[in-house]
């Protein structure tokens, strides 16, 4: 969230942006986590999700989808969907896309925090069962795209 | 850069009450700029004008976790901002405290002291023990009622008049649309939505008394 703000306003929204990627309530912190799992510059990712690069601070400062509940609950599956969606509305960003970001995010969360495995299946069956669910929008992939997707 | 009218303040409120994914985004897009303006002017010229800039944005990455904490929409400023101010004099004490330390402390053992600083991830973590919602409240509820209040712009102009107490049956009834009504039916009319509203307040943590 760093790459050429434009004006004060970008500027700060980016500076604020930076502070909020170090709290797991906002959506910055997962796409730090993510950026920094695919080296991912500001600009790339923007393009990845498919919105302006000027919105991603925008974007990154709102709340992390299904953060106000545990993982793997039934609200937590509702709230993560609708939220996301709401974002998607929001900045234009492609949906599928953005819950992928989260997934695995969520993924590599997990697998920094528990022992060997222990809840890392519990992880996969969830992202599994969600893959299932509604979030199945992503558009037809190009040649480029494919690499991501096969981490998901 | 001014401050936010009363609309978007109430907006913005209830939207942060309601757990609105993207309202903490608007909320730092509408205060940033002038708070730290607001901030920066009651305390001077700073050293460091920066330590204004991390007090503020703190202070906006704060409400949207527990936005109860605000007493209500008509104090939205002043709560921002003195929660900021506060922030922003604690680490100007702290600097200071710091810097006189570093003066007292010789070279060689400055050189092993650790920085007693927290870092922002730190003090994030930290505060990462409270819970996003308050016990017992269903947000689903709570959803439904800022809903319900923001899709009625009738409703949301009774809101901001409500919370920025004003007195007296005209403005509610004009706002109603019903000022050509009977002085009796209007304030009949006007108290009923007005009792209506304050319910609905109450119940998303508004404290308008």
């Amino acid at each position: 969230m760093t790459d050429g703000p434009r004006t004060e306003t970008d500027r700060l929204l980016s500076r604020a942006a930076e502070r909020a990627a170090a709290d797991p309530f906002y959506l910055a912190h997962a796409l730090r986590a993510y950026q920094a799992a695919e080296t991912l510059d500001d600009a790339a990712l923007a393009a990845w999700l498919g919105c302006p690069a000027e919105d991603l601070a925008r974007l990154a400062l709102c709340r992390r989808p299904g953060a106000l509940f545990p993982p793997a609950s039934p609200d937590y599956e509702e709230a993560f969907v609708e939220e996301v969606k709401a974002l998607s509305d929001r900045f234009g960003v492609d949906a599928g896309r953005l819950a992928g970001v989260l997934r695995r995010t969520a993924f590599l969360e997990a697998t920094a925090q528990t022992p060997a495995g222990e809840s890392v299946s519990a992880y996969l069956m969830a992202a599994r069962d969600r893959d299932n669910a509604t979030l199945e929008q992503v558009p037809p992939e190009t040649g480029a795209d494919e690499g991501k997707d096969a981490e998901q | 850069m001014q401050r936010p009218s009363p609309e978007v303040a109430t907006r913005l409120f209830l939207r942060l009450v309601a757990r609105d994914p993207v309202a903490p985004s608007d909320l730092a897009e509408a205060y940033l700029e002038p708070l730290i303006e607001a901030v920066r002017g009651r305390l001077g010229d700073l050293s460091d004008p920066t330590l204004v800039d991390d007090a503020v944005m703190d202070t906006l990455l704060r409400l949207p976790k527990e936005p109860e904490k605000c007493s209500g929409p008509d104090k939205l400023w002043t709560y921002l901002f003195m929660d900021a101010r506060r922030d922003a004099l604690n680490a100007l004490d702290k600097q200071g405290r710091r810097d006189r330390r570093l003066r007292m402390v010789p070279l060689d053992v400055a050189d092993k002291t650790e920085t007693r600083n927290e870092s922002v991830e730190e003090t994030l973590l930290r505060r990462e023990e409270c819970p996003y919602l308050p016990e017992g409240v269903d947000i689903r509820a709570v959803r439904q009622a800022v809903d319900g209040i923001l899709a009625d712009p009738v409703d949301l102009r009774l809101v901001e008049l409500i919370t920025a107490r004003v007195r007296g049956h005209e403005p509610y009834a004009e706002a109603m649309g019903i000022a050509h009504l009977p002085e009796s039916e209007q304030k009949a009319l006007v108290n009923r939505a007005r009792g209506r509203l304050r319910a609905a307040l109450r119940r998303l943590g508004a404290r308008l008394e």
